[in-house]
């Protein structure tokens, strides 16, 4: 008898949330492509600071001997994010990405002023392995949270 | 029936887990980990500058690396967080339209 009493308010309550839900709620499904690719430049960059730490003389470890890793991650970069936009309700993952993006040229920046530290390899190599993490964890939310 | 119950029981576990744990599960903690960490790991870097294995230029690139992860991080919580509200909501709108025969 009470759910007839309440019949009306209920019936307005689940409007509410079912628009709300709607509204409040807008994230991309998940998508494999960007998945792997975030995977498969997580691994260069691990490659590069694992190079990086055992080469610290030069040439070896200077800005100019390292300009694959730089052209080749902004390429992927370039291509994770046209991807990423493309996609409707994707705004934060394209947020994660422009942060990676201007992280890479940090890094770029910051290796031009000279060869990193063992040091400062273990530092960069935290930050970065921590970006990937905040990325990789969203997309398996994504695919595992549904 | 048994499907009202069936999302009704999930409903409940999803709460019972919220309510067992707070620590893993409120956004609001891990954010606050989150900024509790990046503070740790600026001190860090002020403690590499104080020990001459960093110039000043480069602490200013290491702290902005630092605060692009934490950024990283946040929108990820946030995104988690509303990836989980969407299914509390879908999960309530099933029980009410299968209680309801919509």
């Amino acid at each position: 008898m009470i759910i007839f009493r309440y019949h009306f308010f209920i019936v307005f309550m689940a409007n509410i949330l079912l628009l709300s839900s709607c509204s409040l709620v807008a994230i991309s499904p998940y998508d494999s492509s960007a998945d792997k690719a975030i995977t498969k430049l997580h691994k260069q960059t691990a490659e590069f600071f694992a190079e990086s730490a055992t080469a610290t003389d030069e040439p070896g470890c200077g800005y100019s001997h390292h300009l694959s890793f730089y052209q080749n991650s902004k390429v992927s970069m370039s291509s994770l994010l046209v991807r990423a936009r493309a996609m409707a309700d994707n705004n934060l993952t394209v947020s994660q990405l422009e942060l990676l993006s201007s992280s890479y040229a940090n890094l770029a920046q910051l290796h031009q002023l000279g060869c990193f530290s063992p040091a400062q390899v273990n530092e960069l190599w935290t930050s970065f392995d921590a970006s990937f993490s905040a990325i990789l964890k969203l997309e398996l939310a994504k695919r595992y949270g549904r | 029936m048994n499907k009202i119950k069936d999302d009704l029981g999930s409903l409940l576990l999803a709460e019972f887990l919220v309510q067992a744990f707070p620590g893993d599960l409120s956004s609001n903690h891990k954010a606050s980990a989150a900024t509790l960490r990046l503070a740790e790991e600026l001190d860090a870097i002020n403690a590499m500058v104080s020990a001459g294995e960093l110039s000043e230029e480069q602490a200013v690139i290491h702290r902005q690396l630092r605060l692009n992860a934490f950024k990283m991080k946040l929108l990820a919580i946030e995104g988690v967080d509303d990836i989980a509200l969407e299914r509390t909501l879908d999960g309530m709108g099933k029980v009410i339209r299968r209680f309801y025969g919509i």
